[in-house]
């Protein structure tokens, strides 16, 4: 269903793999087993590391006596907090003062903030040692009461979760756009309504790993783990290190899934970098599937405050809205998430005027942290849940409304009223054709039917929107102290002296397929075939480029990758037609490059690549006088950001892809268990270098949101214990859990990126908030609002049965 | 997690109150208990077995008598720690003279934290409530045994 591809780039006519449904060249290596991840690596003397964690949410920590632990057999070390500590500076975060304060080193010294905080390091000869000697350790604690919600930490008088700091509101600040207290008085209809957006995580299938070998004769620390954008933590370890960023050589082989919580694994980098300096042995550290639960980054939790204002016929006039982040002990990225909403704050559509009040709350509970379509789907969810009932009330059909508020194609490129620039879409075309191949009458009907035999039934549908690279300039926004802007990745091509081709690039893939597109987009620039192009696998600091906003996270590498790769590939290009019209005694604009030769157009013959690869780094006095020999180019591209308009206004993302979605879902109002019956999306990431791959990147963000919005919740106790630490409790689902997904795609290049293509891969939530959409929809009849993004089934089947007995 | 409860035994607060308050009596009388150690009148230490689906393993408790007013009411307060978890116990007796019989009355406070109640904290209120039953049903027999063989002790002599 994918439309025909339509390229606006250069070189068109050599355009043949960029476009194509090439297959993965890693997936062999994957399916066959021989996938190379961070707990393969083995390092002769490894130790291995097992952390200690909090069993309290909050808690004094009035002593740690490690003497047992240290007696167990096979124990090398334990290192307290305190003992960690003394080697380390405090993480940064971005907060303004005095909330900068907020001391993080990834390990509690004399208070615990969060059930699973680290307390100490264990360091053994097995791991089995390593988790007996962490039973044997004797923590003396003083618990303390929790802060458990984001409004309960707000409150006068509440614990202080960190006591260095004023209030448990580490970030506060209103936005504000238009005059949105005139339109909210003279709306015909103004909706209000609470939401919450429930916490959950993406559960990447390989949990966190850190492998770290301290090198003392060149003071180097060599570091192996499966962190997501190794370049870009480099600064803030080094500083924690307290050494320079140089001495960091960082190797990510393959990962096996990241969705952003892999950013936040550099604490425990920190930890065992610390460990393995002081015991003068590599150690190794390999999470376990209910520390990732309990320790690891968490998707945002929040609590709204909205109310949507309209015209008569349908037209948003305005949005404001309270937003109460709870976000956990640390504030690693945050308060990124709550702050994201300004990056499409109106999503695709035209309304001008809007308040966003946005408050960020530590709590004692695992910190917040990205998760793919981190602070985007959110805002997503919280505009077209107001729309859909904004909708009901005036009784407009959903699909109408919706229409009658897009931004349209001919205002593109088009500027919201928070500055972001949307780079060209069509949100018409994408919804009407999503409920053309799901024939949307059809599922009405069906719909329809299954309401008569006296189920519970609901259709939703819901748009998307994934705002895409960083413009770190928004930083400004949350801290005026900040210096940062724009953002920028890099590669290197090289044809070696026998014709061969490599590429690397300074992403650090987690399954994205990076290996198969940056050869097709080498082979066409280079005009060979994709086999003929070995892209790097992985990342290492030492032979990939890299910048420090390098990595793979916020659906960056369709721009900044695929960027900085097509133009490398182009500059080799031109010294390539250089090099061969000097051979050929021919104008560089009489050349082409295809099939592995350059060739004139004006019939004065052809040169093998291979015989100019040559020429170009053995037989030097053959090259034009003003050449450099070599063939090989190092890029870096600079996504092109500004700086913000404004305290408040700025274009933080370089691409708008977005998505519409369809759901019908069935209520068995018996167990309260909700199933989606039918769901399609048709997606519009601009010009698509590989279909294959952006279909599977829609699968993926299909089956986190439909899991998200039916199966996953992490619920803590009032003594703030997480009680879904396991795949018992945390219902992942798996493939049988899950509907056949109906894909389709349009294709709109976008305005601004050199490949027209837009990042995708996050989503932008339509999945989920079209189940939200269709659950409303389906508790309806029983005059039930759903007011969440999630509700298990036993809250259903008490909505239901509250209902029914009214 | 609350329980609370009580039970009646024939014998006068005063010779009931010595069993609830004797650390290798009390310790003898805990659920799965591997271990007692006692340490003094007030002090005493138990390893027990703890299992609760698929974590099993043992939790070494720390226990001491907080109050103790005698014949009235006594508090014993344990501490535990094992499988990454804390396991705070508190149980207040008090006792009711009631001529020939005491009433004994008690309550029970347990909280559990750490990879214990991560991992099973749905069945944590079910195995808490059957193991505090099963202590409190294991000291009312226990006393009763003891009040009974020094009662027939006492006819024969």
């Amino acid at each position: 269903m994918t439309e025909s591809v339509t390229l606006h780039r250069e070189e068109t006519k050599n355009v043949k793999w960029v476009g194509s449904r090439y297959p993965r060249k890693e997936d062999l290596r994957f399916v066959t087993g021989n996938g190379m991840y961070a707990s393969d690596i083995r390092i002769p003397g490894l130790a291995h590391v097992a952390i200690a964690r909090s069993p309290y949410a909050s808690a004094k920590i009035k002593g740690i006596d490690k003497s047992k632990a240290l007696e167990v057999p096979g124990v090398v070390a334990v290192f307290t907090g305190e003992e960690i500590v003394a080697e380390l500076d405090p993480l940064p975060n971005l907060l303004p003062s005095p909330y900068d304060k907020v001391k993080d080193y990834g390990i509690a010294v004399d208070r615990v903030r969060y059930a699973g905080e680290p307390i100490a390091v264990v360091v053994a000869e097995s791991n089995y040692a390593a988790w007996d000697a962490v039973e044997q350790l004797e923590v003396d604690y003083e618990p303390l009461s929790p802060v458990l919600t984001a409004k309960s930490g707000c409150e006068k008088g509440a614990p202080l979760v960190h006591e260095n700091v004023p209030t448990n509101v580490v970030w506060q600040r209103k936005f504000t756009y238009g005059d949105v207290d005139e339109v909210f008085k003279t709306a015909d209809l103004v909706v209000s309504k609470k939401f919450k957006w429930h916490r959950f995580t993406s559960a990447p299938l390989e949990p966190n790993v850190v492998v770290v070998d301290y090198d003392k004769r060149h003071v180097i620390f060599n570091i192996w783990s499966n962190n997501q954008r190794p370049a870009f933590n480099q600064a803030a370890i080094a500083k924690a290190l307290r050494i320079d960023a140089n001495r960091l050589h960082f190797i990510s082989p393959d990962i096996g899934g990241g969705f952003g919580i892999k950013n936040e694994n550099y604490p425990y980098i920190i930890l065992l970098a610390v460990a393995a300096r002081r015991i003068g042995r590599p150690v190794r550290w390999i999470e376990t599937r209910t520390e990732h639960m309990v320790a690891s980054a968490h998707g945002s939790e929040i609590n709204y405050e909205g109310e949507m204002a309209f015209s008569r016929d349908g037209k948003i006039l305005g949005l404001r809205a309270k937003a109460y982040h709870d976000e956990g002990a640390y504030m690693r990225r945050e308060p990124i998430a709550a702050f994201n909403f300004i990056r499409h704050a109106t999503l695709t559509y035209t309304f001008r005027n809007l308040e966003m009040d946005i408050y960020a709350v530590v709590t004692n509970k695992c910190p917040v942290g990205p998760n793919r379509s981190y602070g985007k789907m959110q805002q997503g969810f919280l505009v077209e849940r107001l729309l859909e009932l904004g909708a009901k009330k005036l009784g407009i059909d959903p699909i109408e409304i919706r229409l009658r508020n897009f931004v349209s194609s001919e205002q593109m490129p088009y500027e919201t009223p928070t500055g972001a620039i949307l780079d060209g879409g069509d949100y018409s075309r994408a919804l009407k054709k999503v409920l053309e191949n799901m024939d949307y009458a059809a599922l009405v009907k069906e719909r329809d039917r299954l309401r008569s035999e006296g189920k519970l039934a609901g259709v939703g549908i819901s748009m998307g929107m994934d705002a895409c690279p960083i413009n770190f300039s928004s930083n400004r926004l949350i801290n005026p102290k900040s210096t940062a802007s724009g953002e920028s990745e890099a590669a290197w091509v090289k044809i070696d002296e026998d014709g061969n081709i490599s590429a690397a690039v300074g992403t650090s893939p987690q399954g994205h397929g990076h290996e198969t597109v940056v050869s097709q987009i080498v082979a066409d620039v280079l005009g060979v075939h994709p086999e003929q192009v070995y892209a790097l696998p992985g990342f290492d600091s030492w032979t990939h480029p890299s910048t420090p906003h390098s990595g793979t996270y916020a659906s960056r590498f369709a721009i900044a990758g695929a960027s900085a790769v097509n133009e490398a590939a182009r500059r080799v290009r031109g010294k390539v037609l250089r090099i061969a019209a000097f051979a050929l005694k021919e104008d560089v604009e009489n050349l082409e490059l295809a099939d592995g030769s350059v060739v004139s157009t004006k019939g004065k013959g052809k040169v093998p690549l291979k015989e100019v690869a040559r020429l170009a780094w053995r037989d030097l006095a053959n090259l034009p006088e003003d050449e450099e020999p070599g063939l090989y180019s190092n890029v870096i591209y600079k996504t092109p950001f500004k700086l913000p308009i404004d305290s408040q206004r700025g274009n933080f993302s370089l691409t708008y892809s977005y998505s519409a979605c369809v759901v019908l879902l069935e209520i068995d109002p018996g167990t309260g268990v909700s199933r989606v019956k039918r769901v399609g999306i048709v997606e519009d990431a601009g010009n698509q270098i590989n279909p294959l791959i952006v279909e599977g990147q829609v699968h993926g963000q299909m089956g986190h949101q439909l899991g998200a919005a039916l199966y996953e919740d992490l619920v803590y106790d009032e003594a703030g214990q997480l009680l879904t630490a396991t795949f018992k409790d945390y219902l992942a689902p798996t493939a049988s859990d899950l509907p056949s997904y109906e894909t389709g795609s349009i294709v709109v290049p976008s305005l601004f990126t050199p490949l027209g293509t837009r990042g995708t891969g996050e989503g932008g939530g339509a999945p989920l908030i079209a189940c939200a959409n269709a659950m409303d929809d389906a508790l309806l009849p029983l005059g039930v609002e759903y007011d969440s993004s999630y509700l298990s089934p036993i809250k259903i089947r008490e909505l239901v049965k509250s209902a029914s007995g009214k | 997690m609350d329980i609370e409860g009580s039970f009646v035994l024939q014998g006068s607060p005063e010779r009931v109150y010595g069993y609830l308050v004797d650390p290798g009596f009390i310790g003898d009388h805990l659920a799965d208990v591997e271990n007692v150690e006692v340490i003094d009148n007030d002090n005493f230490n138990v390893r027990a077995k703890v299992g609760i689906g698929f974590m099993k393993g043992k939790v070494d408790f720390k226990f001491h008598f907080d109050e103790k007013v005698a014949p009235k009411s006594g508090k014993l307060v344990g501490n535990g720690t094992g499988l990454g978890s804390k396991v705070d116990v508190t149980i207040l007796f008090t006792l009711a003279d009631g001529g020939e019989s005491t009433t004994i009355g008690w309550k029970s406070h347990a909280s559990l934290s750490g990879k214990i109640a991560s991992i099973a904290g749905g069945a944590l209120q079910s195995v808490v409530k059957k193991n505090t039953q099963r202590f409190i049903e294991s000291i009312k027999q226990g006393i009763d045994a003891e009040l009974s063989a020094a009662g027939a002790a006492a006819g024969r002599s």
